[in-house]
């Protein structure tokens, strides 16, 4: 099953016009792997799914599904299913209907295709509603007729986008649980297009990260939190706090940096640079510590502008001088132990080994838009 | 400025339907009635009385005349409603699906509405310089050596009515089943797409079937309208071929109002049963609401 459904793109491009929506993209995903591609509006995610279901072609490269070149092979006959943002279901259809709908323009029968929809129905706990129309269901039981449309086919690769940016917080939460229960009962390739980066990071085994039709980044979950490769990775999955600084000595793969305000950073690893280059580099918001005194090294000073209880955890977010704020996130009893108070100026510190060095040069901001 | 809200008498809601249902009434309504009313009096083709009688509908239902008219009128309105289908579906799909920009789809709508432009008679009349015997389709074939003799069938025939028919109402068929189709979501045809539909079956099973609404609107107004017409047939057949309102003209002129008005009631009648046959097969009230 594995290999059938591996997906190999390389060189990829897309134009539309002179714009580039995808550019010159490699990228291999694993078969019966849980992938999820995310950034901002615009960044080209929806492109190159919708380039790998068949629904545009790719102004140059290749794709293929399970060794077979699919490029130009028409959609619906290359073994792919893709689930609407909207679901797209059939009006006119009722459930049953909707769900047999391949088996229909196949040309199977009407009673066992319906039958195997009626089948299909009860997988997603749907069948006591097989004769309603679309129009009839909330908004997360038409997605999970739109599942069920989309998994009859037995495709090698689902291909899913957006699929939860429609429901609300807590149906969302239930649909990855299902979707990701799905996908490992499958055995095959899921492809996930979001913007939401707790949902790319609960679910998927390969997380690709896209800004202006490229991928920046494509790893394990672990791998983008704790190693993203540039600021805008570290930016856009969030956890991280994105310092900028002058190399000034370096010592085997270990190099200390020294920011604008004078500050002095050990980097544990950062193999390449050279001294007097200009480097940036994150630090995990997790492992900061909060001095009574300003540290001789890796630390800061700043100015508390907000601080905001999010239950297991305070964030508190500092003014630095710079552009952007620092965030910490303080362990409750911590911060309950000594409230800090905005507008108090506090000292933080962190061990060298949670920082880490951005080789990338995207510098953009990574905020999110919202669709 | 916010008087409205909360003082509203329980006329109100009657006040706010009463200019239309007079308009209604008095233009439809009493002409209705009126009609009704002298389908039972009497005449003798000088004058009328107000007597009532059963004779008119017995001389309209019993004569075999009538079932000709009905039947030749419903030639033409289901010869017209079919071309007028086929057309009207196909311009609607052209400019909904193919045409994406939206400036061209405006363009191209505005261009299927320049015959309406100029009247009913003018647009026609029009025909025929062009289908007559010396006319200019006639004297094009005759000199592209595809014909010796000039065609009689173009002009003064069931083929003129009909093509005038088709040409006149073609238009109130595009603009409803362009409406349905606009409403139509690009993505379900993607997902007819994905699930390996080609494009016959694209067609016949989400596009027909999202598009019916606009198909029954739009049969309605052609089917009425053809039955409804005498002028059409009366200048394009020469007078070889009669409907049921042409007919009723005739007798009409000849001062036979009650039998004029026991055919008006009949027409209406099928008419009506026509349109509620639409209605039976499309659920147009559900459809619009949603």
């Amino acid at each position: 099953m594995s290999d059938a459904s591996r997906i190999d793109i390389s060189g990829v491009t897309k134009l539309y016009g002179p714009v580039k929506a995808v550019n010159n993209v490699d990228l291999v995903i694993e078969g019966g792997s849980y992938c999820c591609m995310i950034g901002p509006s615009g960044c080209g995610k929806t492109t190159l799914l919708r380039m790998i279901a068949g629904h545009e072609a790719p102004s140059s490269g290749r794709i293929a599904i399970g060794g077979q070149d699919v490029t130009h092979s028409r959609t619906g006959s290359r073994g792919t299913a893709l689930m609407f943002q909207n679901y797209a279901l059939f009006p006119h259809l009722s459930l049953t209907d909707n769900v047999a709908f391949s088996l229909r323009v196949k040309g199977e029968a009407t009673e066992p295709r319906r039958a195997k929809a009626r089948e299909m129905l009860d997988r997603v706990q749907l069948s006591h509603l097989a004769d309603r129309l679309p129009s009839e269901l909330s908004g997360g039981q038409q997605q999970r007729v739109a599942l069920a449309r989309a998994l009859i086919t037995n495709p090698k690769v689902l291909l899913l986008d957006e699929p939860l940016s429609a429901l609300d917080e807590f149906l969302r939460l239930r649909m990855r649980v299902e979707l990701k229960r799905l996908q490992n009962e499958l055995g095959i390739t899921f492809i996930h297009v979001t913007h939401t980066q707790p949902e790319a990071i609960a679910l998927a085994d390969q997380v690709v990260v896209m800004d202006h039709g490229l991928i920046e980044q494509a790893a394990s979950p672990r791998e983008i939190y704790n190693h993203p490769h540039s600021p805008y990775v570290a930016r856009f999955m969030g956890g991280q706090n994105v310092l900028a600084g002058k190399v000034e000595s370096i010592s085997g793969d270990a190099a200390t940096v020294t920011t604008a305000d004078g500050h002095r950073h050990d980097l544990p690893s950062a193999p390449g640079v050279t001294p007097g280059a200009e480097i940036r580099f994150s630090v995990r918001r997790d492992r900061i510590h909060i001095l009574p005194e300003a540290p001789a090294r890796n630390g800061l000073t700043g100015k508390v502008i907000n601080t905001e209880y999010q239950g297991t955890f305070v964030k508190v977010a500092l003014d630095t001088g710079t552009r952007e704020e620092f965030i910490i996130y303080m362990p409750d009893e911590a911060w309950f132990a000594r409230p800090i108070s905005v507008g108090e100026t506090i000292h933080a510190t962190w061990e060298p080994a949670a920082s880490h060095h951005l080789k990338g040069t995207n510098n953009s901001a990574g905020t999110p838009l919202e669709d | 400025m916010s008087r409205s809200s909360g003082r509203s008498s329980p006329l109100t809601p009657y006040l706010q339907v009463a200019p239309l249902a007079l308009i209604m009434l008095a233009m439809v309504g009493i002409p209705l009635i009126t009609v009704l009313l002298l389908s039972f009096w009497q005449s003798d083709g000088i004058s009328i009385y107000p007597e009532f009688t059963w004779a008119n509908y017995q001389q309209v239902l019993t004569s075999p005349v009538t079932l000709t008219l009905f039947l030749n009128t419903l030639k033409y309105a289901g010869l017209t409603l079919i071309a007028t289908l086929l057309i009207g579906f196909t311009c609607s799909y052209f400019l909904v699906f193919h045409v994406r920009n939206l400036k061209w789809q405006i363009g191209l709508f505005l261009l299927c509405t320049i015959p309406f432009w100029t009247s009913n008679v003018i647009r026609m009349v029009s025909w025929i310089p062009f289908l007559g015997r010396e006319g200019v389709f006639n004297q094009a074939l005759i000199s592209a050596g595809v014909i010796d003799q000039p065609l009689d069938i173009l002009l003064y025939s069931d083929f003129a009515v009909v093509l005038t028919y088709i040409h006149l109402f073609t238009l109130f068929m595009i603009v409803p089943i362009f409406n349905s189709m606009a409403k139509i979501n690009p993505n379900l045809i993607e997902a007819a797409r994905d699930a390996g539909a080609s494009g016959w079956q694209i067609l016949w099973t989400v596009i027909v079937p999202l598009s019916r609404t606009g198909i029954a609107l739009g049969a309605i107004f052609v089917v009425t309208l053809v039955m409804g017409d005498f002028f059409v047939v009366r200048v394009m057949s020469g007078g070889q071929s009669a409907s049921v309102v042409s007919a009723m003209k005739n007798q009409i002129d000849q001062l036979f109002y009650p039998e004029a008005a026991a055919m008006a009631v009949l027409l209406i009648v099928v008419v009506l049963l026509m349109v509620s046959a639409i209605l039976r097969i499309v659920d147009i009230r559900s459809e619009l609401a949603k």
